[in-house]
């Protein structure tokens, strides 16, 4: 279904659990290191400076060369990677981090704290995509050679979590003003970019570091990576061996597995209908709750799970995961497919002759078939929909810019600070008309200040609120799909559409 | 773009012959038809099928062919069927958008470059060259990115990037029509500049123009695919590419949805290839035939009979000197046309050529004479050959050798003076190379013996500065020069024998005696034997010692030169013998003839 | 000669400049929302404006493109917006794919092609048939099609290539060459047609001409005829349409490269003007520009010596 270029697609889809102490996680016994992994993916980094690193999907091209300063582990517990340890104060907004000791640049230069501080600072300022999530780093406080804290504007429940992505990814400061960083990664990672034999843009060839730190975290003594954007060329590519793991459509899967594939599943996103519009700014229809919950109870989710992704997917009527506090699965039926009663609710509004809305798509990135059968399925209960097409590069900068009342999009599902803050606050940038509402003020107060009792409490009432406004219109959440063969196994990391680096290993 | 091949060298031709021509052709016709065929789905199909092309059915996606959807559902569950006949619609939309703007620019630009030089020619022609600079799909992918991916646009500015196709052809049609007479004569009568170039040269570059009308739309459908395929077209309406795109996503699981828009496109595009090579094929025929009738006058005229007995027991009279080298008895020589038909154009032909001796055959054009000489050397054109009869040289019937023995025989024992000198040298290499090489080939010469005999061969044959011309290719020397240059060569090798075929009536008259001079020496030089063939007695009479005069394709009298000059037995020769006097001072050897006569 | 080649070389110049200024105007009417396709929908509006400065979005157009002219003139053509590579660099190795299967293509098919033309030519019979089928194939079927087909065949069904990939020549020489096949021949076979057919066409007129009766009447075998004159004259036209067809294969191959995932310029023009990678499409646009005059240039150079008299016009 999502056939090209996820990667304009969610990206900060991030990881469950917040381990808001300092434990730490017993690294892994000394793994079997195989020969070489070949990877497909859908679509290559950008630069390799880590200020351009944009959106998850592109994780695995920096973490091979790139440390964070911590680590999300597969399931989304947060484990030690270049900081040791991590204490946060009382009212969460100083965080210590002691900082490992024996970790060096190619170059010779050591970290320590003041590298660490320099690349946040970097990052914070930067115009990297994810910039904002360091946003409430008020300060960076150095208090020894490796140790160091960080003070927050705010608490930020989910800043943890940003310590394990783009954002903390340490790079030699000295090479911080070189244009060739974008070409020579410069960092402590457990992989070599081999500069001779990768082509950017299509095949990125890592070689094992031979002095890495933590030699637990490398399976393969050599990793390449083949950007493979079309979906059928990946399929090809996994049939005829051209590479172990690859991501391909739902469409394919009993080809893959009857050619002796395993399917790796992970659900990481809900895909569905957002209605930004709520305030009525550009269709004055959908400030009417009735004809939002009118154009939810006109979609038959069930069967378009069935037909158009072939099954692989979870149907779900909210934008919360099922690992979240605020997950209760008697909300995934809140709107059945009933069209009677959906043009009941129309005429009910006053547009019992129908309406129209304008909306926007685009086939590079979402299979024309979900449009059309969008179309199709509303105009069956009176509701013209006109789509204006426009390339995957621009289909979200449409949509974010206020251009449309409503979208068919595929959201990501990261941690419930992180999904609140992406879809439900007045700046969230997926609140395209930044429509206010008091009671979801209150309840997000909660969330950030009132502590884990009183933040289960909000999350459960705030999920309630938003689907009995009829905010969204979450059809299910689709399964992305990894194909392993049977050398190479895979684990899907929590909350993101593509496997960190470290979660492949050989089968022997 | 692939495209273009303007094909300037088409002449200018009426529409209703090529349609004529066309009508002729059953592939042609059959391309046609495929392509109304494929017009009128597009058309009229739509308004046939009861689903609309973007109704997705959940029920349907990947459904097989049913009484419902008669070709299936695609991967959204659409109605193929509807998709392909809409697509069609849009495919073929687009490539006429494409063509049009082709048209429009091109031939307006070409009407208007070509009419009148000066500046606009300049800025025009140098932007067609930036243009095709350019490579199509890349700019078109530039494009898409600047205003998004509207199939409508794409293709309006692929029609500009095909306007150079349209552009040449035309600017260089215009240019060589320009200056023709009618143009001249339609100028002179007061016609206005503009309906000048709109009514006649507009007929003239009709023909060629819709010829590349049906190539550039096959590329623009190509192209048009292409993008689609790649996934950066517009998704929204059904296209041939589009559908190819989404069947190639599911090729594992249907890979039946790439032959339907796949089929349509090779279809399309292959009937108009065929109806574009059906109507190149037309025009060239039209040229072509003219052109053969021009040159192949000779076979043509062997299909009237003549028979007079006279004639042919004169024929076989001839006597044969004890020393004859070249014996030619009873020769018959045929050319088979297209349509099977044999026509004989040489009929019962004996001579013979003694060493030494120099021996005319003359008659007018399309006598024979010159297949007779040809058939000596074994060279007749395609299509020609010796249907009986003999060609005795040293014991040998030439007529029975097979090929690689008769490359023994040419230069080296009998040689070949042509008529035309300068197309008679290959005008890519020097003269120096094409006298050396049979030098080197056949008398086995290393290459500093064979450039001296060269060297020795021109400057023999009164070329005056032989290293200069050594060294130059055939356009660099004057058609005189040309000929002695030929003459050098055929005698390069010592042959016995020389054929010399009209070898002088092509040059200018003050240098048609020096070139005779030269064979005569040379004749004399090296003991040579000579059959001239030409049409004028003065030749004759200047250098031959014996004459047979053919017609149509016989010979109808020959003997002595003093003989038949004096005293010509037939009609033929001696209307040709009147023909030539006729307002001329008599030749001195005729009037000698004459005072001799009166001694015999 | 040398004349010849200056005032062609004065008129690619030109032709280049004019290309170069087109494109970037053109482009760059329409990149305001670049940063936005660079972060991605994460980005915030700071974030928007920085990269905007970043990649100087923020100065005037002209001042813009005098910057990047005076660097482009020494080699330098700048960096991708999206991955900091340098343009150079970036198209460098993507080049060397492409121009590679081009090249190839160029060889198999020619080779091929004047084998096919010579032989119906001289021979006629079923190779001529066989050229004149290849014709309507190669001129009607698109060759991504053909790509299209090939893959389903060989790669799919029977297994018998590789579906997708390049190898450098460098790592395998098999493995270079099993990767190039199907590409090849999905792109040569219109190059075979036309050329095969000009050939034939030519060689046909060639042989009727005077000059190669006379060359027989020599005694000069017919081998050495076909192959050394007959050929010469008729390689001159055969040349023409190849310079033709060398922009169209560049079009060609962008597709059908697309098809087997071969990393070469057809992949990084169509990430780059997807995105609007308005130096990387800068430097693609004005790369495959001077290739293709360069190309033109040499083969009228040929041109020139296949035919002596072109000199003097």
């Amino acid at each position: 279904m999502f056939r090209t270029k996820w990667k304009v697609s969610v990206a900060a889809a991030v990881a469950v659990m917040l381990v808001l102490t300092g434990c730490s996680a017993e690294s892994t016994p000394e793994p079997v290191v195989g020969g070489t992994l070949t990877i497909g993916d859908v679509a290559g980094p950008g630069s390799f400076d880590p200020v351009d690193a944009a959106g998850a999907t592109t994780y695995p091209y920096y973490q091979a060369v790139y440390d964070s300063l911590l680590r999300a582990a597969p399931d989304g517990t947060i484990v030690p990677m270049l900081a040791t340890t991590w204490t946060y104060n009382d009212d969460e907004t100083v965080l210590t981090l002691e900082l490992r000791d024996d970790v060096e640049f190619a170059d010779g230069a050591r970290f320590d704290a003041e590298v660490a501080k320099a690349n946040l600072e970097r990052y914070r300022d930067s115009s990297a995509t994810d910039a904002r999530t360091l946003a409430v780093l008020a300060d960076v406080v150095v208090t020894g050679e490796f140790s160091l804290e960080l003070h927050l504007s705010q608490p930020d429940p989910a800043f943890l979590v940003y310590l394990t992505t783009a954002a903390s990814y340490q790079a030699n400061p000295a090479e911080f003003d070189n244009p060739d960083l974008a070409t020579v990664p410069a960092g402590t990672g457990p992989y070599i970019l081999d500069q001779e034999r990768t082509v950017v843009g299509s095949e990125y060839v890592y070689t094992m570091n031979p002095d890495y730190w933590d030699p637990s975290l490398i399976h393969y003594e050599e990793i390449v990576i083949k950007v493979l954007q079309d979906t059928t060329a990946r399929v090809n590519a996994l049939q005829s061996g051209q590479v172990d793991v690859a991501s391909a459509s739902a469409a394919d899967r009993a080809v893959l597995e009857a050619a002796g594939l395993t399917t790796n599943r992970n659900a990481v996103n809900w895909f569905g209908l957002n209605f930004f519009d709520r305030d009525g700014v550009l269709n004055p229809a959908l400030a009417d709750i009735r004809v939002r919950q009118a154009i939810i109870h006109a979609i038959d989710t069930s069967a378009i799970l069935q037909s158009l992704a072939v099954g692989d997917g979870t149907l779900t009527g909210q934008i919360f995961p099922t690992r979240s506090e605020a997950y209760d699965a008697q909300l995934d039926s809140a709107y059945p497919f009933d069209p009677e009663e959906s043009r009941r609710l129309l005429a009910e509004a006053g547009y019992a002759d129908g309406l129209s809305i304008d909306m926007a798509s685009t086939s590079g990135l979402i299979d024309p078939s979900y449009f059309t059968t969008l179309q199709q399925l509303l105009g069956d209960v009176g509701i013209t929909v006109t789509f204006t097409e426009f390339p995957v590069a621009d289909y979200v900068g449409n949509l974010l810019n206020g251009n449309y009342p409503m979208a068919l999009f595929l959201f990501g599902q990261a941690t419930d600070w992180e999904i609140i803050n992406q879809y439900i606050t007045p700046n969230a940038r997926w609140n395209v008309f930044q429509v206010e509402d008091p009671t979801v003020a209150a309840l997000v107060n909660d969330v950030q200040f009132g502590g884990p009792d009183v933040r289960s409490a909000a999350l459960d009432e705030l999920n309630q609120y938003v689907i009995d406004n009829a905010w969204f219109g979450p059809w299910y959440r689709p399964d992305l799909l990894y194909f392993t063969n049977s050398t190479t196994s895979v684990e899907m990391q929590s909350g993101r559409a593509v496997p960190y680096i470290y979660n492949y290993s050989p089968i022997q | 773009m692939t495209t273009l091949e303007a094909n300037n060298s088409l002449l200018p031709m009426g529409q209703g012959s090529l349609w004529k021509r066309v009508k002729r052709d059953p592939l042609a016709l059959m391309s046609l038809g495929l392509l109304v065929f494929v017009a009128l789905a597009a058309v009229l199909g739509p308004f046939l099928v009861p689903h609309d092309p973007n109704q997705a059915s959940l029920g349907s996606v990947l459904a097989p062919p049913s009484a419902e959807h008669l070709l299936g559902g695609d991967t959204a569950g659409r109605d193929i069927l509807a998709r392909l006949l809409y697509a069609s619609r849009y495919s073929l939309l687009g490539a006429l958008i494409a063509l049009g703007t082709a048209l429009i620019l091109g031939v307006t630009g070409g009407l208007i470059a070509g009419y009148y030089p000066g500046w606009f020619d300049g800025v025009s022609s140098w932007l067609t060259d930036l243009i095709m600079a350019l490579p199509g799909v890349i700019v078109l992918l530039a494009a898409r990115a600047v205003i998004g991916p509207s199939m409508w646009w794409s293709m309006f500015i692929f029609g500009i990037i095909l306007a150079p196709s349209f552009f040449r052809l035309v600017r260089s049609l215009v240019h060589g029509v320009r200056d023709e007479l009618y143009v001249d004569a339609a100028k002179v009568s007061g016609v206005s500049d503009f309906s000048i170039v709109f009514r006649h040269v507009l007929t003239v570059v009709r023909a060629p123009i819709i010829i590349q009308m049906s190539m550039v739309s096959v590329i623009a459908i190509a192209v048009q695919a292409g993008l689609e395929f790649l996934g950066v077209g517009d998704m929204t309406i059904p296209t041939w590419g589009s559908m190819l795109n989404e069947a190639y996503s599911k090729i594992y699981i249907a890979p039946q949805g790439l032959i339907w828009p796949g089929a349509m496109i090779a279809i399309t595009c292959s009937a108009l290839v065929l109806l574009a090579s059906a109507m190149r094929d037309a025009l060239e025929r039209s040229r072509g035939a003219s052109r053969s009738r021009r040159r192949k006058r000779g076979p043509a005229a062997g299909n009237t009979r003549l028979t007079s007995t006279s004639v042919s027991e004169s024929t076989r009279s001839v006597e044969t000197p004890e020393s004859s080298a070249l014996e030619v008895i009873d020769l018959q020589v045929a050319y088979d046309d297209e349509a099977g038909r044999i026509t004989t154009v040489v009929h019962d032909v004996s001579f013979s050529v003694a060493r030494g001796e120099v021996v005319g055959l003359i008659g007018e054009s399309g006598s024979g004479k010159t297949q007779t000489a040809f058939s000596a050397l074994r060279l007749l054109p395609a299509g020609g050959s010796i249907i009986r009869g003999q060609v005795r040289w040293k014991g040998r019937d030439l007529a029975a050798l097979s090929e690689k023995d008769m490359e023994g025989i040419r230069g080296t024992q009998i040689a070949y003076v042509p008529q035309e000198p300068m197309s008679n040298l290959d005008p890519s290499f020097t003269i120096g190379s094409q006298l050396m090489t049979p030098l080197r080939r056949r008398l086995g010469l290393s290459r500093a013996d064979a450039r001296a005999r060269s060297l020795d061969l021109l400057d023999r044959v009164g070329i005056p500065n032989p290293k200069r011309t050594f060294e130059a290719y055939p356009h660099e020397v004057s058609g005189g020069m040309a000929q002695r240059i030929l003459i050098a060569g055929a005698v390069s090798c010592d042959p016995e024998l020389l054929i010399a075929d009209e070898p002088t009536s092509s040059l200018d008259v003050t240098v048609q005696a020096d070139v005779l001079d030269l064979l005569r020496d040379l004749q004399q030089e090296r003991n040579l034997g000579i059959l001239l063939v030409t049409h004028s007695f003065g030749v004759v009479a200047d250098i031959c010692d014996r004459v047979a005069v053919m017609q149509q394709g016989r010979i109808v009298e020959d003997g002595p030169v003093r003989t038949i000059l004096r005293r010509p037995a037939h009609d033929y020769t001696r209307s040709l013998l009147a023909a030539m006097l006729q307002g001329r001072e008599p030749l001195s050897m005729l009037t000698d003839t004459g005072e001799e006569g009166t001694h015999e | 000669m040398l004349r010849f080649v200056v005032r062609r070389g004065i008129s690619a110049a030109l032709l280049l400049a004019g290309i170069t200024v087109l494109t970037f105007f053109l482009l760059n009417l329409f990149s305001s929302e670049v940063p936005r396709r660079i972060l991605g929908e994460a980005a915030g509006p700071e974030q928007l404006t920085l990269k905007a400065q970043e990649i100087g979005l923020d100065r005037p157009l002209v001042e813009r493109f005098i910057d990047w002219a005076g660097r482009a003139i020494q080699g330098d053509l700048g960096r991708s917006w999206f991955t900091g590579e340098t343009v150079v660099q970036a198209l460098g190795s993507r080049l060397t794919v492409t121009l590679t299967l081009i090249v190839c293509t160029i060889v198999v098919a020619g080779v091929i092609a004047v084998v096919l033309g010579i032989a119906s030519a001289v021979r006629g019979g079923w190779v001529d048939k066989v050229v004149q089928v290849l014709g309507v194939i190669g001129l009607a079927v698109p060759s991504f099609l053909i790509a299209l087909a090939l893959v389903t065949v060989f790669a799919i069904q029977l297994r018998l290539l590789p579906a997708i990939g390049y190898v450098p020549i460098t790592t395998s020489v098999t493995g270079w060459m099993l990767a190039l096949l199907l590409p090849v021949t999905a792109l040569a076979i219109d190059i075979v047609a036309s050329i095969a057919q000009q050939i034939r066409g030519s060689m046909v007129d060639s042989l009727q001409r005077d000059y190669v009766r006379t060359l027989r009447s020599r005694g000069l075998s017919n081998a050495e005829i076909v192959y050394k004159h007959v050929l010469r004259n008729a390689a001159g036209p055969a040349l023409s349409v190849l310079a033709l067809k060398f922009v169209g294969l560049l079009s060609g191959a962008v597709i059908v490269e697309q098809v087997f995932a071969l990393p070469g310029l057809g992949q990084v023009a169509v990430q780059s003007t997807a995105r609007g990678d308005i130096p990387l499409v800068m430097g693609i646009v004005i790369v495959t520009a001077m290739i293709v005059v360069i190309v033109n240039l040499v083969i009228d150079i040929v041109q020139v010596w296949l035919n002596p008299k072109v000199r003097l016009s």
